[in-house]
């Protein structure tokens, strides 16, 4: 679709006294940082047995029934991972109006979203390509797809051809632009020069920058994680111990193969922690006078996201010696946006995780709703 | 709790102007759905885990350590329970004209406030005249989450009434139960 056709499909959907600021066709795409981090492990978990069978030929009468029983496993989890996963075809229009956010999918059966601007949530993700992946978190106030069903607020996902970020700022100045008296602001640390250039960037005009702070540094385990732990090492030491049939004491690999399962299981929740005390270096958290800002630096790679403050429910989790962990909830933020393994824990980046005087910041988006 | 220490627990949290509707406290019932719900899961699992120990693995009195699995697993089951017990006793609710606040003290310590207007509730009575108010989207989907139970007004009086308070269905000024109208 080229960009004059897209703004002539974006067009056709206005409403009277609507106008169009800003259209775009999507690019041909598939946002990767949707895919559940589940993934690759199901790789491993699948290799493991096939390389055992193939190094023992004593364990491959036994092993068929599991190797087929993943590979089963394998396929529906494929089908699913593609249905589920954003890939824009390059046949949607995107247009932002001067109430809306138009999304129009042309193709056999044509579907047009239309979000209202005001109560928008963002989430940016840009890659290594500069070129980044935005999802909106808003009512389709074309009403619901089915006649009866409830129309609920949930995550749309876009492609814009050139810099997502451009297309950011021009929706935070279209929501946020009214200047807003700014509240008193607890105490706050100032994050590193780049995290807070990128903080500043998001800004509209008018609106302030009322608190600032990073998390706390470092790795930590919660108690799920530590649970997991055990449980994985202590069931495969079990398993290895009681040796059922006796299949791992005649074979060194079936017992290799085990052991590297549980290792592997183990490993990938040390990962997780490992890689959110790495994220945790490039976050940094913002109240504004009119939304909560998290802006994540990793490499080349960079997350923005914007929660309006409106209808937003929290939570408020205090920890030890003042510092505490405000959840945004309603949301789905802790729900990894598509694959079938949805990654359902909270990263730094979609939560105010282990900041000072917490109460006080809960306090502060309190106010801030009251007098945006 | 008292309903005296609720009140306290939650007009700390109001923020100024904010106006009370209703306040409460879950019922300490010594069996909730809760506990039938972790016996229907924890029995059969722990049946299954012998039969997998005697039948398929072929273990005679090796099959012990798998009866300790099976203990664990019905320890971590009614840890779960006593929890959810204990974090009963520690809470406290309350509906406002801009929020539903669920409020704990002590050790499971947390402040969960809920927008009004997104957080839609609904109602599952629970017997005895109670009822369990649940907010569709706000639960985090995480196992901690699960386990907890934390955002839903659970086994509380009058809920039906309190549900309709909540969804602006009901004027503001017949209040159900207890009636504060405390003023921040």
């Amino acid at each position: 679709m080229t960009p004059q056709a897209a703004q002539a499909t974006v067009e056709r959907e206005l409403r009277p006294g609507e106008s169009l600021l800003w259209s775009a066709a999507s690019r041909r795409s598939v946002d990767l940082s949707a895919v559940g981090p589940l993934w690759p492990s199901v790789l491993v978990l699948l290799a493991i047995p096939l390389a055992a069978m193939s190094l023992d030929p004593d364990l491959r009468a036994r092993m068929v029934p599991a190797a087929l029983f993943s590979a089963v496993a394998f396929a529906v989890v494929l089908y699913r991972t593609f249905d589920t996963m954003p890939v824009s075809d390059g046949r949607t229009a995107y247009g932002v109006t001067t109430q809306r956010v138009l999304i129009v999918r042309e193709g056999r059966v044509r579907r047009v979203t239309g979000l209202r601007i005001g109560r928008l949530s963002t989430r940016l993700t840009v890659g290594r390509g500069g070129q980044g992946h935005i999802r909106l978190f808003g009512e389709d106030d074309s009403g619901p797809r089915r006649p009866g069903a409830e129309v609920r607020p949930r995550w749309f996902h876009i492609s814009p051809p050139g810099e997502a970020e451009g297309l950011l700022r021009l929706l935070a100045e279209i929501q946020y632009s009214a200047p807003v008296t700014a509240t008193g602001a607890p105490a706050h640390t100032v994050p590193e020069r780049e995290t807070h250039d990128t903080l500043s960037r998001q800004l509209a005009e008018g609106e302030a920058l009322l608190w600032t702070a990073v998390p706390l540094r470092g790795v930590r385990l919660g108690g799920v994680e530590i649970t997991m732990l055990v449980s994985m090492l202590g069931l495969t030491a079990l398993l290895v111990w009681l040796d059922p049939r006796g299949v791992l004491h005649r074979s060194l690999v079936a017992r290799m193969m085990v052991i590297a399962i549980g290792v592997y299981g183990a490993c990938t929740v040390l990962c997780g922690a490992l890689k959110d005390a790495a994220v945790r270096r490039g976050t940094a958290y913002a109240v504004t006078s009119r939304r909560v800002l998290i802006v994540g630096r990793r490499r080349s790679s960079q997350t923005v996201v914007s929660l309006d403050v409106e209808h937003l429910s929290l939570e408020l989790l205090p920890t030890r010696r003042a510092i505490g962990t405000i959840l945004f909830l309603g949301l789905g933020l802790a729900k990894g946006s598509s694959g079938p393994f949805r990654a359902s824990r909270r990263t730094p980046l979609t939560q105010f995780e282990g900041i000072e005087d917490a109460a006080a910041v809960f306090r502060l988006i309190h106010q801030v709703r009251g007098t945006g | 709790m008292t309903s005296l220490e609720a009140d306290a627990l939650i007009t700390r949290e109001l923020h100024a102007g904010e106006r009370v509707l209703w306040t409460g406290v879950p019922a300490q019932r010594r069996i909730t759905r809760g506990h039938l719900a972790a016996a229907a899961v924890l029995l059969p699992f722990g049946f299954l885990i012998a039969v997998l120990a005697v039948f398929i693995c072929e273990m005679g009195w090796g099959a012990l350590p798998f009866a300790a699995v099976v203990s664990l697993t019905l320890y971590i089951g009614a840890t779960c329970i006593i929890s959810t017990r204990a974090v009963a006793r520690c809470t406290a609710y309350a509906v406002t004209d801009r929020r539903v606040l669920i409020v704990r003290r002590g050790r499971y310590a947390c402040v969960t406030s809920l927008d009004r207007h997104s957080a839609r509730p609904w109602l599952v009575p629970t017997g005895r005249g109670l009822g369990t108010i649940s907010f569709r989207g706000v639960e985090g989907g995480t196992l901690s989450d699960s386990m907890h139970a934390w955002r839903r007004l659970s086994e509380i009086e009058d809920a039906a009434r309190v549900f309709a308070l909540i969804t602006g269905t009901m004027d503001e000024r017949s209040q159900p139960g207890s009636d504060k109208g405390v003023e921040q």
